[in-house]
This record gives C-alpha cells, structure tokens and sequence, in this order.
C-alpha cells in the first residue's frame, strides 16, 4: 500500500514537468572552434539529415550518415556557423531534480560548450562576403524542437551576415521546412525567380559520361571543353 | 518517417582510441580560437586541385588585315571588376558596388571568364582583352554550391558560349565531389538551363529568400541571371 502512494506521488511530481515543455538552459555560440564533427553527424543524422538535397537511405530507413571529411571540409568553407549547447547532465536531471535554479547553480552555472556541453541545434550560412549568402543544415536535436530554438539560430546567422552588409539570403527547404522558414521571415523571391537544380542523371555502367554522385542521385559530368568549331561562324565580326 | 524514434539517444562515451584520434583530426581542420565571429571561405594548400587547363582557346580567327581573334575561356579568376561593370551596363543589369563585386569574385570558389582577344603579329605582348561572358559559382567546397551572375555579351550570344561557361563551373563542382548545384533563374532563363539538366524545384525543394523587418531597400538584391536571346 506504502509502495503505491509513493509511486503515485512521483508521478505526480513528474507529469507537470513533462506535459509543458520547458527549455532547458542553452548556450549559443558562432566560434567555429566550438564544434565538434562527430557530435554534429549525430545530430544530423537523429534529424535525418545529411548535407545532401537528396540524401541516401540506409534499410532500416534512417538516413545515410554524413562523411565526417567533407563535414569538416564543409564547416571549414562557412561563412557563419551557428552552434546551441545544452548541458549534458540536463536531459537526467530534468526528471530527477525538476527545480531549475538548484539544477543550475549546483550545476555550475556557467556557460557551457564542447567539453561539457551537448550539441542540440546548428545552423550554417555559405557566402561570398560580398553580395550573397545561403543558409544550410539548420537542425535541432528532435525532442527539443518546437522550443524556439531553431528560429534562433536563424536569427543568429542573419544578425551575422547583416553586420556585414549581407542582405541577399537564400535557403533551399523542402515542404517540411517550409513554414518553419516562413516564421523566420523568409518568403518567395521578390525578383520571382525559379530554383533550379541541377539533376541530370548519368549511368554508372555506361563509359562515355563520367558520372558523379550526389546523394542518391548519379549525376552526369559535363564533358571538358575544346575548341568550338565555329571556324569563319557569325562568332567573331 | 520519424528517425528520432529510431536514434536513441545516449550519453556520449569517450572511446579514447577512436573517439580522441577524431577529434585530433577533426581539430586539425578547424581554425584557432582567435578567428573573428565571420571568416571568409579559405583556399588551403592541401586540398588536392584538380587538373583543369587555366586557359582554353575556344575560337581563333585570322582577319584579312593580318590581326588575330581569339575568344579565350579562362578560370583563373582574373577578372577586372571594371570591365565586369561595363559588361553589366551592356547586358542591362542594374549597377551594384564595386567593393562588394570585387569581395564577392575574390571569395567565389570559382570565376569562369571569356574573353575576346585581339592579337597583332606585329606587336608582341600586346593584346586587347575585352571581357565578354562570365559566370560565377559559390561553395562550401563540399556539398552545395550556387551558380550566380551568368552574363554574356548580347553581341556574342547564341553561339552556345553560355552553355560552355556554365557546363564547365558545373564540371568543376562535380569534380570536386560538390553534389547540390543550385541557381535562381529568371522566368526568361529558364528554359535554357532545363536544356543544360537543371530542374525547377525537383522533389518539392524550393529556395526561400529573407525578408527584412523594414522597408526593403532594393539597390541591395542582385540575384537575376540574364542572358538574353
């Protein structure tokens, strides 16, 4: 009888912690410094993820994880990137401890990352420092979603790339994403252009057409140029 | 499809042999603490580059009066932002400021240019170059990549020069293993980029452009491609 009162109590304690979903403390950082690859595979891969516009499944249905080289090749190229911690003993103590002051100050109370901290949410920008930018692989860790999160990050990267006089900021979404976007501030181009992406498809037993992948698509590489043969054409006066 | 029902999540293990080497590796490729908020895109000596003649001369013609032309397709990116902003004036496009230009070129991962050379067999080293196409694409060296400003000079078109300029930036990208070649084509391009394999919005995906708070101001959005028939 003991025994049942006492579980009840704690399910009692737990139910109002878990049914308002509360943020957890964060710490948002844009030195690249920061990142760790193997923590960002994973939290691309959780969110099926993985760089590529069409990326490739494994049997199981989850998403083929990222290659960790071009990862990093990747994170090196960005202009912005765009990092949320959390800390790592948060997502225990939440149900064991569910006061967030005595969580926080014993805690440590300090700002944390890397060593200490867990990656849950990234986003990254490419650019030519000059007239445009492109937002990419923005991901939040899936149990924390619907928090705000991802929309800070995107706020982060377009506070960046304003401070340097960068205005022109794409993204790529699929439908998915696309309303998460349209609360960002993003909406269809004013000059009405049309995205176009580049899928033409070669075969990988055929000789003549080098191929290349991406993703899971076989894409046909276009041939090296020579000459034209335009000799005594309208080309030149 | 719900992958995180399929991830568990579990407190992240140091192996100390394979976890600890990564990250030394993985270190290796990021830069210092001291790197500013913003860093523009590195060129480092150690990714391999691919074999890719600076120079092809596409098309030579002697003229009666002895005078050599030459129109030559360059991707060094040795591009003269002067000449860039007369061949803008000649196409139609809007003026945009040339620090940003010159910013933009200089951190694009590749600049593909054509110019029309005239060469005297007389005066040696002394040539004419005129910029007449251009075509730029940015990257993140490994993923995506975006073809932006593809120009050519209206007297020169038609003649397939703009499908070389874009066919070899798209080479070069898919060389280097760069799968997601994207561009944001006005309504009058369209077509001739469906001709080169681009599809309009495959698979739903779609670009989305940002919208500031205030009142735009439009001498900051330079994002249509022209090449006029």
């Amino acid at each position: 009888m003991a025994y049942l009162s006492t579980l009840s109590i704690k399910s009692l304690q737990l139910s109002p912690s878990l049914s308002r979903k509360k943020r957890p403390p964060l710490s948002i950082s844009t030195n690249p410094s920061h990142i760790n690859l193997l923590h960002l595979r994973d939290l691309l891969t959780s969110t099926g993820q993985a760089c590529d516009l069409f990326p490739q499944f494994m049997e199981d249905g989850s998403v083929k994880p990222v290659d960790i080289k071009k990862l990093g090749l990747a994170v090196k190229h960005s202009s912005v990137l765009v990092s949320v911690f959390v800390k790592n003993s948060n997502f225990l103590d939440e149900i064991e401890n569910p006061n967030f002051s005595e969580r926080f100050w014993f805690g440590g109370g300090f700002p944390f990352w890397g060593w200490n901290g867990r990656l849950v949410g990234f986003g990254r920008a490419v650019s030519d420092v000059g007239l445009t930018a492109s937002i990419h692989d923005v991901a939040v860790f899936p149990s924390l979603q619907g928090l705000g999160i991802g929309r800070m990050i995107i706020n982060r990267i377009i506070r960046v790339l304003t401070s340097r006089d960068i205005y022109d900021i794409s993204t790529l979404c699929s439908e998915k994403e696309r309303l998460f976007f349209e609360s960002c501030g993003f909406g269809k181009d004013v000059l009405e252009s049309t995205t176009m992406i580049y899928c033409r498809t070669g075969n990988e037993e055929e000789e003549e057409g080098e191929v290349k992948r991406g993703g899971k698509k076989v894409l046909l590489v276009p041939p090296l140029l020579k000459r034209l043969s335009l000799k005594g054409s309208t080309l030149l006066s | 499809m719900d992958p995180s029902s399929r991830v568990e999540l579990l407190p992240y293990l140091w192996d100390a042999q394979a976890g600890y080497g990564w990250l030394l590796l993985c270190r290796s490729f990021l830069k210092s603490n001291s790197s500013p908020v913003m860093e523009s895109p590195s060129t480092s000596a150690e990714e391999e580059e691919e074999p890719m003649p600076d120079e092809i001369v596409l098309v030579e013609k002697k003229l009666p009066d002895g005078m050599i032309e030459q129109i030559v397709f360059s991707s060094g990116g040795d591009v003269d932002i002067y000449d860039l902003q007369a061949l803008c004036d000649q196409v139609g496009w809007p003026r945009r400021p040339l620090t940003k230009v010159a910013a933009a070129l200089k951190n694009s991962f590749m600049v593909a240019a054509l110019h029309l050379i005239r060469k005297s067999p007389d005066t040696e080293g002394y040539d004419q170059k005129v910029l007449i196409g251009l075509a730029r694409a940015t990257s993140d060296h490994a993923f995506n990549a975006t073809i932006w400003d593809v120009l050519v000079d209206p007297n020169y078109q038609g003649q397939g020069l703009g499908k070389a300029l874009v066919e070899q930036l798209i080479r070069a990208l898919l060389q280097r293993d760069i799968g997601n070649i994207t561009l944001f084509a006005d309504n009058q391009v369209v077509d001739f980029y469906k001709n080169l394999g681009f599809e309009a919005d495959p698979d739903g995906i779609k670009g989305m452009f940002w919208y500031p708070r205030k009142e735009r101001k439009m001498t900051n959005f330079w994002t249509f491609l022209h090449v006029y028939r």
